[in-house]
């Protein structure tokens, strides 16, 4: 019983991470982004990537974005300061 | 007129002064709602009692006899860690630990519907050798179903130079004083290399994150608004942290350096070792420091003599390896603090118009200072004037013991062997005369079987 517990935890892990594993190499192919630094775009989207489902949809989501924006409609691309939000606003001693 | 802290401007729930050896933060009205939240659910309590925080109360601040108009009703008083260090100065376990007791509090608020809202090394202080989480306005209730927005800083100020010390033995030091605390992950994932990708940690918390970073950098509002009706729950939040304290604590030290078997290696013998001990025992005991400065430590041997005799110590190396060393032997003592740093370039002011973290020479302020086996390092290898290693010294602390090193001495030979010798200044003599132009000479020890000299000295203005 333990065991099985165990082992369907493992293959849990192994599914999450594969899932995971692909998600990330399909944004790999996707076309790079300006090289706007945001430092908490990256940070967010590794959660959810870890926390499976979560992330699948919300990568859909995004990935969604540039799939019909490859079919012409249009996708907003609003500039982002290159200043602004540059660290969060609450670091202090 | 109030006097608050240059660093606390960029949190808008509350601003920190000190006054009397306690420092106090004011409140936002937000800010006191969220605390008073967290002191109802025991959170407060919660932190404290594990050690993880420092005591924080709340007091009236009339009562505390300051002006409401100036610093509001409510004030939360902390007592005031007498010596304050940043990330920059720290070892390798005192960043590991540092890490820690920040994902520990973290973990104590998740398991009370709290969160820290963000992760910079600077929320973190070392009391001695005990980090303590300082900043309350870091803890807010979490809303709902929300990722950790603090992750991404977290990896920036420790995972990310921790990985860096530990894969790489790279000193992140330099990096974290250039980014204010932070190193960014596009830098690490430059670093490491291919081969590294596959060790703890890195595929995810490094490669991962840069990648994302750098395909969704512009598009942050996207991001946001997709993520926006996610639920993610607490237990995910709680499991990472779980994640991310595993990977820290199984992480290995760097390798030690040439410093950290000095104390086997050093070039005097039993009977000096003795005579020496001997002598700043006495110094101690006569004149019973508040605060002792030991500069150039090494393993601490003269700071723990100092502790024994009951002063505070500071404890200065330009080797990581050895603070690293001390600060692990020392663990548990509130009253050593351990620091990485050079004397010949010290820890600079950084930040917003190099007020927001003082550099060193603004902190180190002693007592009573110890400089053994440490001028001829300052004159030779650093290329310090005599004159103005003497200058620097005695303006740290008013009394002190400070070590002669002659010429003759197999250390400083090996320091002027591959050196042109542009040291006419480095003599006993000169020492004598730049120390009596500053401080009187208390006592004198020629150590026994070497070209050493131990000076008492007490400056002049106090005695």
């Amino acid at each position: 019983m333990q065991h099985d517990r165990g082992r369907r935890a493992i293959e849990r892990s192994i599914l999450v991470t594969s899932l995971a594993l692909a998600i990330w190499w399909v944004l790999v192919l996707a076309p790079r982004a300006e090289a706007y630094i945001d430092p908490s775009a990256g940070g967010m989207l590794v959660q959810l990537i870890l926390a499976g489902t979560a992330g699948v949809a919300v990568l859909g989501k995004l990935f969604w974005g540039r799939v019909k924006g490859f079919f012409g409609f249009r996708v907003r691309q609003d500039p982002v300061s290159p200043l602004g939000n540059t660290k969060p606003p609450h670091d202090r001693v | 007129m109030i006097g608050f802290d240059p660093a606390s401007f960029r949190d808008p729930s509350g601003r920190l002064f000190r006054h009397d050896g306690v420092v106090y933060r004011t409140c936002s009205p937000q800010a006191l709602a969220d605390l008073r939240r967290a002191i109802d659910v025991g959170l407060l309590d919660a932190l404290t009692t594990a050690g993880l925080l420092v005591p924080s109360t709340l007091v009236e601040s009339a009562s505390a006899g300051f002006s409401r108009a100036e610093v509001g009703e409510i004030l939360i008083r902390q007592p005031a860690i007498p010596f304050v260090s940043y990330s920059y100065e720290w070892s390798f376990s005192m960043l590991r630990d540092a890490a820690l007791v920040t994902l520990r509090a973290l973990d104590l608020c998740l398991s009370k519907g709290f969160v820290l809202k963000d992760a910079t090394a600077f929320n973190v202080l070392f009391e001695g050798t005990a980090p303590r989480f300082v900043d309350v306005h870091s803890i807010e209730p979490r809303p709902e179903g929300t990722v950790w927005a603090g992750y991404a800083q977290f990896c920036r100020s420790f995972l990310f130079p921790l990985l860096l010390m530990s894969y790489k033995g790279i000193d992140p030091r330099p990096a974290l004083m250039a980014g204010l605390g932070e190193v960014s992950v596009t830098e690490v994932s430059r670093i490491l290399t291919f081969r590294d990708t596959w060790r703890g940690g890195v595929l995810v918390n490094v490669r991962m994150q840069a990648q994302l970073e750098r395909r969704f950098a512009g598009r942050a509002e996207d991001v946001s608004k997709a993520a926006g009706g996610m639920k993610y729950p607490a237990a995910a939040v709680r499991a990472q942290v779980a994640k991310l304290v595993a990977l820290i604590e199984g992480l290995a030290p760097p390798r030690g350096d040439a410093w950290t078997s000095y104390v086997e290696t050093h070039t005097y013998d039993d009977d000096g070792v003795q005579a020496k001990e001997g002598f700043v025992s006495e110094a101690l005991s006569a004149s019973k420091p508040g605060v002792v400065l030991d500069l150039g430590t090494n393993t601490g041997q003269y700071a723990r003599l100092a502790r024994s005799a009951g002063s505070r110590v500071v404890a200065v190396d330009v080797s990581s390896g050895c603070v690293d060393a001390l600060y692990r032997r020392s663990s548990g003592d509130t009253a050593l603090c351990p620091i990485v740093a050079d004397l010949t370039r010290p820890t600079p002011a950084i930040g917003w118009r190099l007020v927001e973290r003082k550099g060193l020479l603004d902190r180190l302020r002693g007592d009573f200072a110890l400089a053994l086996a440490l001028i001829h390092h300052l004159r030779i290898t650093g290329g310090i004037p005599l004159a103005q290693v003497v200058d620097l010294l005695t303006s740290l602390a008013p009394s002190g013991v400070i070590e002669w090193v002659g010429r003759e001495d197999p250390m400083v030979k090996r320091l002027l062997a591959l050196r042109p010798n542009v040291y006419d200044d480095y003599t006993q003599d000169s020492l004598h005369r730049e120390l009596t132009a500053r401080a009187r000479i208390v006592r004198r020890l020629s150590l026994p079987n070497g070209p050493r000299v131990l000076y008492e000295f007490q400056a002049a203005r106090v005695s």
